[in-house]
């Protein structure tokens, strides 16, 4: 039995009173429904390319990660994480790493496509961005396996400067897990976005450490619930030091029989005087049996802080409906503008120009949309 | 005890002075059964009655300890320290000159008589374990209004008692619900018939004498068709070195068209557990508000609730929680909204200091049917320095497409600016915050009557003291 194996058996397993779980029991999730089982795993087919298409700089590595480099970065964030764990278990000694240089930056986007096959499908991807270092990276997730598991561990290095988005567009009948656990160090500059489509059920757990002062961190994520999909985010963020900033903005538009969850876990430890962290929660209700989950959750111990959040469900606006259908576009087209309004709005703050316009194309092509 | 030794212990605490005890009865410490069993022999209760305190007390045996909140203290609880039944007067009392001296010495002390001379519909203070003094005014009970403590009411009106007992909070509910149902004691029994309007507040105070001991008490409050109540509590316990346990249980159900208010200042010693079940049910057209202010206590766990069941009903919280050192208010709102065109409004505000903690926990459910309903959550914290503590943990599940909900919430500390504005029109630093603790809790206290709000502020400006520097 390997390292990770045994620490998952060891591992509680979670109980409905944990937020974290309430939603989306991890027995539900797990790829057999027995949770002490650990099947066998087909790893990922991962290609990283330019946006364009064309190679990258081959100063930007992708390759098999050495154990210290796991030992390095992977683990702090998600140790005690039941999925993690499992995806490490999974994934046993294959990792990846993706690393970016020192001092590096790029021209133009990065692009990272993994395809998921097979019964049970893993990753753990490791993300070293060093110090001083820019770039942008468009993460693709598709394929058709029954179960995949997604485990990112990484580390922004000071100064570093990070904007990725990640498209999930697994095939309808997938079940999802995906563990981020990424640490920001000094001045460090994350911003992450994700367009969830795609798997029937997904189990996002995404937690951030903001280890630096003055690092900066935004979190924006678009959800559509269509048919019997159950997508459900945590993201936990954790200010360690002072003067740092968080911001997240997750919008869900739920339609059918869809239910999106959204949880969040906003901590400012005592010594994050200065901390700047906020959270929105928005849900757009576009069926009558669809449901939308919310908790977001705020601890504070420092006092010289600003925190807050904001959660929202509402209907359709029967005016804007209204507004579109007086114009010459019929009841389908006018709700797809305002879904991909409302779902594009969470991206407003991504501010990366080339992202968000692949973003808007992906999103656009999904709703079927024609105003491509 | 001497008078600086008093003064040490209670410190700037006013309500924990204790008079010496005078039990008539008291019961060992610790629960079983057997004691169980004896308190309802003693009450001469009806059989179903005991039946549902064994059955109660067979579920608190078995349930666990909640898994969730400040489990620290809460399994720091040592429940067979705990006197569970403890008696000081020979019955209920209609004027204050038959009840015990020393009794009426504390409620003299805590300005009841008083208060209910000038502004009261009704009293009914319970002292330890039971009411020792009940009161209403002619004009209510002319009116068809049954105003009584709990033992009586169930006494006197036995089918309503058990029309609704358990109704909306079952035994099983919780730990600390199967605890109350088992021992419960004391408490208010409210019937206001149908389109009555009680204009005065009717109060009941409860006072905890001894060390180590329990209150449970018993409060179910129904409005009938059309009517209208107020219902104030107060509560205060003296200082000690051991803890004592407050754990409640308040019923309230609002028939068609009714309005209940229920308003709580809590003000208990810092040495008492206070862990209470609030809900209520409203129906058709109903409303339901909960004022509720937590100012003392070691550890408070209080989520008032309220199901809007008939279509139209609205409920209203306004909570306040006030924590100080050692001391964690875990206070919050619960509101299902199961009926469509319902309405509810949650406002929170929390005040942190001297390395207290403050949380939210609140749950705001729509359930598929309840179409059209609106929904406002608003918490705000304040952090007064470095050592304390501000959670919020909001749960929001909607399961209407049609209907609105809002939540936002904000954790700050004091605006400098504010300080400055005041402090530069004279006033020290230290009134200069208390006049901005007062403001931030405004929106609570102008729901207070007015002896209440007065009282509060003065509370507050106490605690404040010294919260400067």
């Amino acid at each position: 039995m390997n390292t990770a194996l045994e620490h998952y058996c060891s591992l509680p397993q979670p109980k409905r009173s944990e937020h974290l779980w309430r939603y989306s029991p991890w027995r539900r999730l797990h790829p057999t429904g027995k949770v002490v089982d650990v099947p066998e795993a087909v790893s990922a087919k991962v290609n990283l390319t330019n946006l364009d298409g064309s190679e990258v700089d081959p100063a930007i590595e992708l390759r098999p990660a050495r154990p210290e480099e796991r030992l390095r970065i992977g683990g702090t964030l998600t140790e005690e994480n039941v999925a993690a764990s499992f995806c490490r278990a999974l994934c046993g000694e294959e990792s990846l790493i993706l690393s970016i240089p020192k001092s590096f930056s790029c021209d133009q986007p990065l692009a990272l496509d993994i395809t998921a096959s097979g019964h049970v499908s893993c990753l753990h991807l490791l993300l070293d961005v060093e110090a001083n270092a820019e770039v942008e990276l468009a993460i693709s997730i598709r394929g058709e396996a029954g179960w995949f598991g997604l485990l990112r561990e990484g580390i922004i290095g000071e100064n570093a400067k990070l904007t990725e988005f990640v498209h999930n567009r697994l095939d309808h009948t997938t079940t999802m897990i995906r563990c981020d656990g990424i640490e920001l160090q000094r001045y460090a500059r994350l911003r992450t976005s994700t367009l969830s489509l795609g798997a029937d059920k997904n189990k996002s757990d995404l937690r951030y450490s903001l280890a630096g002062e003055a690092a900066d961190l935004g979190v924006f994520i678009a959800v559509h619930g269509k048919g019997s999909r159950h997508d459900d985010h945590h993201i936990e963020i954790d200010h360690k030091v002072g003067n740092n900033r968080s911001q997240v903005e997750m919008h869900a538009a739920c339609d059918d029989n869809s239910r999106s969850v959204g949880t969040g876990r906003l901590i400012i430890s005592e010594s994050a005087q200065g901390a700047d962290a906020g959270q929105v929660f928005r849900n757009l209700m576009l069926s009558d049996k669809a449901k939308a989950d919310v908790i977001p959750e705020l601890e504070v111990l420092a006092d010289d802080v600003s925190a807050n959040h904001g959660a929202a469900s509402s209907p359709l606006d029967s005016d804007q409906l209204f507004y579109l259908e007086s114009r010459g576009l019929d009841e389908q087209e006018s709700r797809d503008i305002i879904v991909e309004g409302f779902l594009m709005d969470a991206f407003r703050d991504f501010k990366s120009p080339i992202l968000v316009d692949r973003l808007r194309t992906l999103l656009l092509v999904h709703l079927d949309c024609d105003l491509i | 005890m001497g008078k600086d030794e008093a003064r040490d212990a209670v410190g700037d605490y006013r309500y924990g002075f204790h008079d010496p005890e005078n039990a008539t009865i008291r019961f060992d410490k610790g629960i079983s059964e057997q004691v169980v069993r004896d308190i309802s022999a003693l009450k001469n209760e009806p059989e179903w009655m005991t039946d549902i305190r064994v059955k109660a007390y067979n579920h608190y045996v078995e349930r666990p300890m909640p898994d969730w909140g400040n489990m620290g203290l809460l399994n720091a609880i040592d429940f067979d320290a705990v006197t569970y039944f403890l008696k000081s007067s020979s019955g209920t009392a209609k004027d204050w000159d038959d009840v015990p001296e020393d009794i009426k010495r504390t409620f003299d002390r805590l300005g009841i008589p008083d208060a209910e001379q000038k502004w009261l519909g009704g009293v009914t203070a319970q002292y330890e374990s039971e009411a020792v003094y009940h009161s209403i005014r002619e004009d209510l009970e002319d009116q068809g209004v049954l105003f009584y403590d709990m033992d009586t009411g169930l006494r006197e009106h036995e089918d309503i008692v058990k029309e609704y007992f358990c109704s909306i909070i079952p035994y099983a509910d919780n730990k600390f619900s199967a605890l109350n149902t088992a021992v419960w004691s004391g408490g208010s029994f409210i019937y206001v018939p149908k389109g009555v309007h009680v204009e005065m507040p009717v109060q009941a105070y409860f006072r905890i004498n001894s060390e180590n001991m329990g209150q449970f008490e018993r409060t179910l409050i129904i409005a009938d068709e059309g009517s209208s109540i107020q219902y104030v509590e107060g509560c205060t316990a003296p200082t000690f070195s051991t803890d004592s346990l407050h754990s409640a249980v308040v019923e309230l159900i609002a028939l068609k068209g009714s309005t209940i208010r229920y308003t709580t200042v809590q003000n208990w010693s810092t040495n008492v557990y206070n862990l209470v079940t609030k809900r209520g049910v409203a129906y058709e057209n109903a409303t339901i508000e909960w004022v509720d202010g937590n100012v003392g206590s070691k550890l408070t766990m209080k989520y008032p609730s309220v199901i809007l069941k008939g279509e139209g009903a609205h409920a209203e919280v306004i909570s306040v929680a006030y924590s100080s050192a050692g001391q964690h208010q875990d206070a919050g709102s619960k509101v299902i909204h199961l009926a469509p065109n319902t309405t509810s409004n949650v406002l929170s505000k929390s005040i942190s200091k001297d390395g207290g903690r403050s949380s939210y926990r609140g749950l705001v459910k729509v359930s598929p049917k309840a179409h059209d309903c609106k929904i406002n959550v608003v918490c705000d914290a304040l952090l007064l320095d470095e050592d304390s503590r501000s959670d919020t943990y909001p749960t929001m599940e909607v399961g209407n497409s049609s209907c609105q909900v809002e939540h936002e919430a904000s954790v700050s500390k004091v605006s400098g600016d504010q300080l400055f504005y005041l402090m530069s029109r004279g006033h020290s630093e230290s009134e200069a915050m208390g006049m901005i603790v007062n403001g931030f809790f405004e929106p609570f206290t102008r729901e207070l009557p007015m002896e209440y709000a007065v009282e509060l502020n003065r509370l507050l400006e106490i605690e404040m003291e010294g919260a400067i520097g």
